[in-house]
């Protein structure tokens, strides 16, 4: 939560901005507008997430803060999570299209690209990210990536090293955590 | 017969409001613009025999002319063509007597029969009906008649050989003629602009394009965004958004040293300068 703008913001505009807007000690008029933007590109975002939503992906804010998310993404059929409901928070920088949201998994997963306080290892979400990506695009990343991990970008070295070896093995065990943790 | 068109018919010079199926009505009247446009056929044929006889050709033009004004909505066709027939023995009486043509009796009677002849013939027999159909009929007969004596005076003159180009507003002007208004713009440069689609909006902030950001185009990959996003972005890692690779600080200058001139480059250099603040 350390990142958060406006944390205490109330879902009004103005406020946020304001506050976001002197809490940077660089500039307040350039953070002020900047974050106005940023509040302006997640309501549109949001808009279109509510007409369009991406197969098997849910993503609003948490509260009545526009800048802290709550995302669920349903596990694929065909892989180890199957059927299970994994939580993630998404947390956008004031500067947000410019830089990447901060995703973490809040449910528990056997996943070489995930480490085990829920951090993704994804490249769009570190040195690829781009501002034309949304937040239905990186759902779908992340979605992409329970088909078929990054094995070569790992969060767990060891997760991947067991993917890429032994296939039945690491099936079986995210199957199991995802029984047990996502359902 | 007359006294009867006579009292059928005034009531139709009064204007009356009222709400009548205005389907029905167009109808009525595209069938007697038909008939009358029929009648005028015949009626400009044995005009044209006239002329042929008779040198002064403006002469029943005018009087048509005339006519029209002075019988206020009443069949213009008839009574023009009784002028017609008359025309020759006007003009040799010296065209002093042209005014016992359309006042006499017998031409206004004629006018009103016909009116209740073809209201009949078409309805039956609304006879309020017949003001809008005979506004429209005269305003109709008038048109043509206007582009008509046109046709008729230049054909008097000969048709002289035109040595001027079409005007675009020109009525006379062949359909068939290439506009020039399209040439100007061309289609094949056009065409490559508009490959790569301008959105209305920014992608990145979704603030509207404005004319300056929707001719920006700093990647050659195609993506567009505005001025502003496309500073925020050379501020920080000054990649671009819809291919990843770095924004080739040069793309202003090469794109101005194609224009030459010394402005352009000092344009190019501070442009540059923006960016890489």
């Amino acid at each position: 939560m350390m990142t958060t703008p406006g944390g205490n913001g109330r879902f009004k505009a103005l406020p946020t901005a304001m506050y976001a807007g002197y809490s940077g000690t660089a500039s307040s008029w350039v953070a002020k507008t900047s974050v106005s933007a940023s509040g302006k590109r997640i309501q549109r975002e949001m808009a279109e997430l509510n007409v369009d939503p991406p197969p098997e992906c849910s993503a609003g804010p948490k509260g009545d803060n526009l800048y802290h998310w709550i995302a669920t993404i349903i596990g694929p059929s065909g892989t180890p999570y199957e059927g299970g409901i994994f939580f993630l928070d998404m947390i956008f920088p004031s500067d947000y299209p410019f830089k990447p949201p901060k995703v973490v998994f809040k449910t528990r997963i056997y996943h070489c690209n995930v480490d085990t306080s829920g951090n993704l290892s994804v490249e769009i979400l570190r040195d690829s990210w781009s501002p034309a990506l949304t937040i239905t695009k990186v759902l779908q990343a992340i979605r992409s990536i329970f088909l078929k991990p990054e094995t070569y970008n790992p969060a767990l070295p060891v997760i991947a090293r067991l993917y890429l070896s032994d296939r039945e093995k690491h099936e079986e065990v995210a199957k199991e955590w995802t029984l047990r943790f996502a359902k | 017969m007359i006294s009867d068109s006579i009292t059928n018919a005034s009531p139709t010079s009064a204007p009356t409001a009222r709400d009548s199926p205005k389907k029905k009505r167009s109808n009525k009247s595209a069938k007697l613009k038909q008939n009358k446009l029929g009648l005028r056929r015949e009626q400009w044929l044995s005009q044209v025999a006239v002329t042929n006889k008779e040198k002064s050709a403006k002469k029943p033009v005018e009087l048509e002319r005339r006519e029209e004004d002075n019988s206020n909505g009443g069949d213009v066709v008839d009574v023009r063509q009784e002028s017609y027939m008359e025309s020759p023995s006007n003009s040799s009486m010296g065209g002093g007597s042209s005014s016992t043509n359309f006042s006499g009796c017998s031409s206004s009677s004629s006018c009103s029969g016909n009116i209740t002849e073809e209201d009949n013939a078409v309805d039956d027999g609304e006879g309020e009906e017949c003001v809008d159909d005979w506004e429209a009929l005269a305003d109709a007969l008038e048109a043509e008649e206007n582009e008509s004596v046109k046709v008729e005076e230049e054909s008097v003159r000969e048709q002289p050989s035109r040595k001027q180009a079409w005007r675009p507003d020109d009525d006379l002007r062949p359909q068939g003629l290439p506009n020039l208004g399209k040439q100007l713009s061309f289609p094949e440069l056009d065409k490559r602009y508009s490959a790569v689609s301008v959105p209305s909006s920014c992608p990145i902030c979704y603030e509207d394009l404005d004319l300056t950001d929707s001719s920006f185009l700093p990647c050659p990959c195609g993506f567009r965004l505005c001025l502003f996003c496309h500073k925020t972005i050379c501020d920080g890692d000054g990649r671009c958004p819809g291919c990843r690779k770095a924004y080739e600080q040069d793309v202003n200058r090469a794109e101005s040293s194609v224009q030459g001139g010394g402005f352009t480059i000092r344009l190019a250099r501070s442009s540059s300068m923006f960016c890489r603040f």
